[in-house]
């Protein structure tokens, strides 16, 4: 299996730090003794991962499946493959803030219980949010709007949620031209009154605080950038629905 | 869980499942996933719930993992917007074998259903024909106060006043009308729960030793869970149709299958294909001179039945939707003229991405290859669940046509008549190799759908909306996957051959079967992974499209019901802003590139621009206007309108050089242009 997965990979990815983690995923996988449905579930993760890439995404599946391997596999082998798993995450690159978790993940290569295992492992995911808070992507997911340019004005009707695993939105514009920027968004899942997010137009800067908001940019440079400026915290979730966005007219 | 290792197993069930609330609770809580007041209660509300309902005795081993692959995910949540959602489904997932378990309790399968129920009713949008349904309930209530009424028309309906939909389905949701929306919903639970309960009793005398989790597994994976609690008529389908095959294998006569099938009329004209198969089951039991009097009562019947909804009714039940010449005449000509569309879409039913069942129901190929061993094992039973699940599936397909996914309204709704026949298979190939696999998956998927049921919404434009969240647009996955909007044969020919191959494989308990299905899988997933090549105009993300307008406006797959050719949406390109810009692959000094578009005729004959840095190149030329197809002018006399779905389309073939980047694509001074697709280096 490993062998299979090193050649599809390298056929269809190339090499690099995410095609030495699938195979070690998958020899982690081929090696694992204990229940059956569990390689099953390893395997998908380590497919899911291929799918679903962009940045980070697909490291923080497969470091995700390598954990939950490291913790129920009753074969040692199986257990170094996934830990060394987890580490190539580091080089890689496009998850930050792991390095706490890697002395648990090597640490628990020995231990013959589960349940120590376990332990181990939370303990180092607690170190995580600890130390640094929990891993987030090295570069932020971006998302864009889907621009309705055919009608009088430019608008941007669709809504688009941003939260911390996507906090970003673009709003394009394929040609400048003068108008106020009128944006429709609601802002909250916060333990206080502050800014949630901002909008960065230029030079120019808006804040958004918690509750529904209606914004207005008087000479928005596009693109319009909508960011999320809250922190990764316990108890909180930082979100922000945009609703919606239109150029007018100065005088309408 | 070494905590609870000391505790008796007649508690340890319940303690784990208390246990897996407040760990999802917390963990939700702690690492700030998104929607805390509804998934985030909800999830574990569904786990307090399992916990209230077992009984008692040891948690399965993949719910403990499941639980802590969750905890995992929820650890790396702000990574992708996609880890969330799986780690909310791997929550749900978890608790699969509990609920199979609790099924074996006293009324087990009501109390499998409760922790569910939370999701369905406070989590799925109301929406598709629910609103419609809860309107005309509405309208039979005295002094109601017309929550509803926004939604009195609705495309599809014959004439101003009267619905497409039938009297007899919302009068039986009465009951649950003063409770507003969850008390419409509680009603079609209440239908759903009743149908599987029938279900779990035919397999019970049918000698199926897991009866009650079958029909567990019928309410949760897909078709089923699709529409659970949900405002349609197809749960209440299945009440009516195996109430009366159970009360006829076990009392005789025919009295019970013919007021099911009666009825069965009465709900929706389009389940009238399951009516027919009761009758062929009824007809097929007889001997002698009964088998031949049945047909010949039974045509009496139906034209009894047509004349009197003509004189006495007014045609307010048949003839004032159905009873117009074209549309006979439609059905008269589609197996001359349409039969490979017709082909398509039966073909469709199972491997189509959108509405197919292969794709959110795979446990549906092990169900498949049970169905020989159904008819070899109980013949009678084989009988009553099959013949109506093929009659209908053949009905649908030929009255419905292009139609048969009823998109918008949640993928594969339209296919759950078939559910009875499926499940009662699945019982005959449960310990076969690879059907757990494929149970496995479906279970996740399933859960997928309800905890992100906008999973579950398509709208016949060939992109599957778990598939896009999944794999994004840029994934070169979508020319792989078979969409019925957007036929490719070899696609086609390519899947239906993984579908029996699997279903063979299973059928003969082969050890090569979960092989199969993991190659399968794998090279689906390799196939994610690499960069799409043939870009859809209706498929290019926000970041590839300035200005352009998405032609029809709606995506609802209503506006293109009457379209006579292609039916793909396109990009209107009308300004001289209006571009799409695509990325071009680095390795060669020019690039392939080849641009699908139609041009309307006009004055002037407009024209479309490729450009690459300094490099550009124009074409001038415009789409002829396309005679109708034979099938049409049959129907009626049609003189087509230089709509651009009426045009010819135009391909243009050029070599790009690739130093530059990416390739802009637009109109020349503004001339209207109707882009179908761009493939760069084929």
């Amino acid at each position: 299996m490993p062998v299979c997965t090193a050649a599809a990979v390298l056929l269809f990815i190339g090499a690099g730090w995410y095609c030495l983690s699938l195979c070690l995923l998958a020899a982690g996988a081929a090696f694992h003794r204990g229940d059956p449905q569990v390689r099953t579930a390893l395997l998908a993760l380590g497919g899911l991962s291929l799918v679903s890439g962009g940045n980070g995404g697909s490291v923080a599946l497969v470091t995700a499946a390598s954990l939950s391997g490291l913790w129920v596999s009753d074969s040692p082998v199986s257990r170094t493959a996934f830990a060394a798993c987890v580490m190539t995450a580091l080089p890689e690159g496009s998850v930050e803030n792991l390095v706490p978790l890697l002395p648990s993940a090597a640490l628990a290569i020995p231990l013959r219980r589960t349940w120590q295992r376990g332990g181990l492992i939370m303990a180092g995911m607690a170190s995580v949010m600890l130390l640094g808070g929990i891993p987030g992507a090295s570069s932020p997911n971006e998302a864009r709007a889907v621009e309705n340019a055919g009608t009088a004005a430019t608008s941007w009707y669709h809504s688009v949620p941003l939260d911390l695993s996507s906090p970003v939105l673009l709003l394009e514009r394929g040609e400048d031209g003068a108008g106020i920027l009128r944006i429709r968004c609601s802002a909250g899942g916060v333990r206080d009154a502050g800014t949630v997010a901002a909008v960065l137009s230029g030079g120019e800067e808006v804040l958004i605080d918690m509750g529904t908001d209606t914004l207005e940019l008087a000479a928005p440079e596009f693109p319009v950038r909508i960011e999320i400026v809250r922190d990764w915290r316990p108890f909180n979730h930082p979100v922000v629905h945009f609703l919606g966005a239109e150029v007018l007219n100065a005088d309408d | 869980m070494r905590m609870i290792d000391g505790l008796p197993d007649i508690r340890r069930g319940k303690v784990f499942h208390l246990l897996g609330a407040a760990t999802v609770f917390a963990a939700w809580r702690l690492t700030g996933m998104p929607a805390p007041g509804t998934l985030g209660r909800l999830l574990p509300l569904a786990w307090a719930v399992t916990a209230v309902v077992h009984d008692g005795s040891r948690e399965s081993a993949a719910s403990r993992y499941l639980l802590g692959l969750f905890l995992l995910l929820s650890f790396v949540w702000t990574v992708s917007p996609v880890i969330p959602m799986l780690a909310a489904a791997i929550a749900l997932t978890a608790l699969v074998p509990s609920l199979l378990s609790v099924s074996g309790r006293r009324y087990g399968i009501i109390m499998a259903v409760l922790p569910l129920l939370p999701l369905v009713l406070v989590l799925v949008p109301f929406t598709g024909d629910e609103p419609h349904y809860a309107r005309i309930t509405e309208s039979l209530f005295p002094g109601s106060g017309g929550e509803f009424a926004a939604f009195a028309a609705q495309s599809g309906d014959p004439v101003e006043g009267i619905s497409h939909h039938q009297m007899l389905y919302p009068v039986l949701l009465l009951p649950g009308y003063p409770l507003g929306i969850q008390g419409l919903r509680v009603v079609n639970l209440a239908f759903a729960v009743a149908a599987a309960w029938i279900l779990s009793l035919l397999l019970r005398d049918s000698g199926c030793v897991r009866w009650e989790r079958l029909a567990v597994l019928g309410l949760f994976l897909m078709p089923g869970g699709g529409v659970l609690g949900l405002v349609y008529p197809g749960w209440l389908a299945l009440l009516l149709l195996l109430l009366g095959v159970l009360l006829h294998r076990r009392h005789g006569g025919w009295l019970a299958v013919s007021v099911a099938a009666l009825l069965l009329v009465l709900l929706k004209i389009r389940f009238i294909g399951i009516s027919a198969g009761l009758f062929l089951a009824l007809t097929l039991e007889y001997r002698g001179r009964r088998r031949w009097l049945m047909p010949l009562a039974l045509s009496a019947a139906v034209a009894a039945g047509l004349l009197f909804d003509l004189i006495i009714l007014g045609g307010r039940v048949f003839w004032v939707r159905y009873g117009n010449p074209a549309f006979l005449m439609t059905l008269l000509v589609q197996p001359l003229y349409r039969m490979p569309e017709l082909l398509l879409s039966l073909i469709g039913t199972l491997v189509d991405i959108e509405s197919g069942l292969l794709w959110r129901a795979p446990w549906v190929l092990a169900a498949m290859a049970g169905i020989p061993v159904l008819r070899r094992e109980d013949r009678s039973l084989f009988r009553w669940l099959g013949l109506p699940a093929i009659c209908y599936l053949l009905f649908l397909v030929y009255w419905a046509g292009y139609n048969w996914s009823g998109s918008p309204t949640p993928s594969g709704r339209m296919l759950l008549p078939v559910l009875p026949l499926l499940i009662a298979s699945l019982g005959r190939v449960w310990s076969n190799r690879g059907t757990r696999l494929l149970v496995w998956i479906s279970a996740g998927i399933a859960a997928a759908h309800f905890c992100s049921p906008e999973l579950r919404f398509n709208h016949a434009d060939g992109m599957d909306a778990m598939v896009s969240l999944l794999a994004g647009p840029s994934s070169g996955i979508h020319p792989w996957l078979p969409a019925t909007v957007r036929a490719s044969v070899p696609v086609f020919s390519l899947w239906t051959a993984v579908a029996v191959s699997m279903s063979l494989l299973i059928y003969r308990n082969s050890r090569y079967s979960e092989t199969f299905a993991a190659i399968v899988l794998a090279l689906l997933c390799f196939l994610g992974s690499t960069t799409r090549r043939v870009w859809q105009a209706e498929d290019l993300p926000p970041s590839m499209v300035h200005g352009c307008r998405p032609y029809p406006g709606e995506d609802d797959p209503e506006s293109r019901k009457y379209w006579m050719f292609s039916r793909q949406r396109m990009l209107e390109m009308d300004e001289e802003g209006d571009l799409v810009s695509l990325p071009l692959p680095s390795g060669a000094d020019t690039v392939s590139v080849r641009i699908g578009c139609r041009i309307p005729p006009g004055a002037h004959p407009g024209g479309i621009r490729a450009a690459c840095g300094p490099w550009s190149d124009t074409l001038y030329g415009s789409s002829i206007l396309l005679e109708p197809p034979k099938w049409a002018t049959l129907i009626r006399e049609v003189r087509l309108e230089p709509r651009p779905e009426n045009l010819s389309g135009m391909t243009w073939e050029l070599e790009v050089p690739a130093a530059c980047g990416s390739l802009l694509v637009g109109t020349v001074e503004g001339s209207a242009v109707y882009l179908d697709y761009v493939s760069v280096g084929h």
